[in-house]
């Protein structure tokens, strides 16, 4: 009787394990099904988040090229690689990776700002620009300058920029006519001094209400003498002030200034970004004391045919050009933009 | 006697357990029969939704001209270099009775076709197939749409039917997603 005792549970567990065994294989492959499913798209996932980890690096840093390794990142790990592809354009190559699984996004993009491409350190609009100066020191200087104040090897822009050829020529004869012809030297940059040159047409009033509109500090009009420091590389300001400006005494900026009539500065002032000036009859009146630098690039005028952009320079002011600088102020407002070419995942 | 006794109750357990295997086996293959309907029709449903993916995500990838060429519920053409491989190819859905296209009436099929070339398949009983087309307003919410020009992303609907019936009736596995292809 023992021994059947021992058949009937072995065959008993033989059945039960026959089932069981049975029914796991088929649990089994059904999860392997869904899980081989869900992992696709979480390796996708992963991929997408390389892609945005990158593209949010690239909108504060332009020039930024490191890329990832390993990244821990939405449950896996993704490995992010950046190349040049031209101008301004890149390949953002992401590998995400999660349970052994894989998937690769290709992304072209174009990196740009919301700023139209600068072609001089000095742009006037208006049909009608006068340039005059009291002094034989002032610079203009398109070279491109690093924030350190030292020049770079980039391509210069040119020192001053009017709209048309014929206002170009008309600056260029006022350069070479005043103080003996002496101060043409004075406004460096593409193709020589005098370097004066045309840009494209932008829309200084969209531009203007841009970043207006933007403001993160609103100053009223009026004369200003004192000590201040306005902004930081790491966080810049837009200044905003709806009326004329005058500043004298001490004060390091760094950001967007947007002034909505005429800017003085003298004294010891000095703007590190934009500065855009606009009104009727526009003047930008930069020394006669002190020594007031933009470094950046500074765009004034109008858009009335019949109202008068007078440049004065006095003393020894300069406006020199840099693009690592603005590229960093625009950075790091987040005006930078990257736009997406093509995507492929 | 007592040799007898023991005799006949073995055969009654054996003869029991027997029947309770045969049982046991009987259940077994009918649930596994159940088990395996699903899964084919899972799979089956897996596989199709990957390829549409895998295809839709691309539609206008490298195509610097119109992307999508024709678009509506039963069939969508586009354009898009799938291998990123440099060349652009074509590619179809279509969802209809082989009679159109292959020369037999047949039940519906979705058929994916590539630069022309119909790729070789097999029926894995689509019984309800559908192309949605979104267009995205300011608020970046989907509305539909009924010009090629304004769609930014692409809604399917699929239906399987399991292979087998089971207990007279067969076993339906829905899918329904949108892509929003990056290249629009």
């Amino acid at each position: 009787m023992g021994q059947q005792a021992i058949i009937i549970v072995a065959l008993a567990s033989l059945l039960v394990g026959i089932s069981v065994t049975g029914f796991m294989g088929v649990w089994d492959y059904s999860n392997e099904t869904t899980a081989t499913l869900f992992e696709r798209e979480q390796a996708l996932n992963v991929s997408r988040s390389g892609v945005n980890l990158a593209v949010s690096q690239l909108r504060q840093q332009k020039s930024w090229r490191a890329g990832y390794t390993n990244l821990a990142t939405a449950g896996g790990t993704v490995t992010v690689g950046i190349v040049d592809l031209g101008l301004d354009t890149v390949r953002i190559t992401s590998v995400g990776t999660i349970n052994n699984r894989t998937h690769t996004t290709v992304v072209d993009a174009k990196l740009s700002s919301i700023f139209p491409t600068v072609e001089s350190a000095l742009t006037v609009f208006g049909d009608s620009v006068h340039v005059s100066s009291s002094g034989k020191s002032f610079l203009i200087d398109g070279s491109d300058y690093r924030i350190d104040g030292t020049k770079s090897a980039n391509p210069s822009v040119h020192g001053l920029g009017v709209q048309s050829g014929e206002s170009a020529q008309d600056v260029i004869t006022q350069l070479e006519t005043q103080r003996g012809g002496s101060i043409a030297e004075n406004v460096q940059g593409k193709g020589g001094a005098p370097s004066v040159g045309t840009f494209n047409t932008s829309n200084l009033n969209d531009l203007h209400q841009f970043y207006k509109d933007r403001a993160t500090i609103i100053l009223p009009a009026g004369k200003y003498a004192s000590n201040t420091v306005i902004g930081s590389l790491e966080r810049p300001e837009i200044l905003y002030v709806p009326g004329d400006l005058e500043w004298r005494g001490t004060i390091i900026g760094t950001g967007i200034l947007v002034v909505d009539g005429q800017l003085i500065m003298k004294g010891n002032i000095e703007w590190r970004g934009i500065v855009l000036a606009m009104s009727g009859d526009v003047t930008l009146e930069l020394g006669g004391s002190g020594n007031p630098s933009i470094l950046g690039t500074a765009w004034i005028g109008n858009k009335d045919p019949n109202k008068v952009t007078d440049v004065k320079v006095n003393g020894n002011p300069s406006i020199r050009y840099s693009y690592e600088l603005l590229m960093t102020v625009l950075g790091n407002l987040g005006l930078l933009q990257v736009e997406m070419l093509r995507y492929y995942e | 006697m007592s040799s007898h006794i023991d005799i006949i109750g073995s055969v009654i357990i054996a003869g029991m357990i027997i029947l309770n295997f045969s049982f046991f086996m009987g259940e077994r293959t009918e649930s596994q029969i159940e088990s395996t309907n699903k899964i084919t029709a899972q799979t089956e449903m897996s596989d199709v939704t990957q390829t549409l993916r895998y295809d839709l995500r691309k539609v206008g990838y490298g195509c610097d001209s119109v992307p999508i060429l024709r678009a509506d519920e039963t069939s969508f053409v586009f354009r898009a270099d799938l291998e990123n491989d440099g060349t652009l190819d074509t590619i179809g859905y279509y969802y209809g009775a082989g009679a159109t296209l292959i020369g037999e009436t047949s039940a519906p099929l979705l058929y994916r076709v590539v630069n022309g070339h119909k790729q070789a398949g097999q029926d894995v009983g689509i019984n309800h197939f559908r192309f949605l087309y979104f267009d995205v307003n300011s608020y970046g919410a989907l509305t539909a749409t009924t010009t090629i020009e304004s769609i930014r992303a692409i809604g399917v609907q699929l239906r399987l039917r399991s292979r087998m019936k089971e207990e007279g009736e067969y076993t339906y596995s829905n899918n329904e997603f949108t892509i929003s292809p990056k290249n629009l």
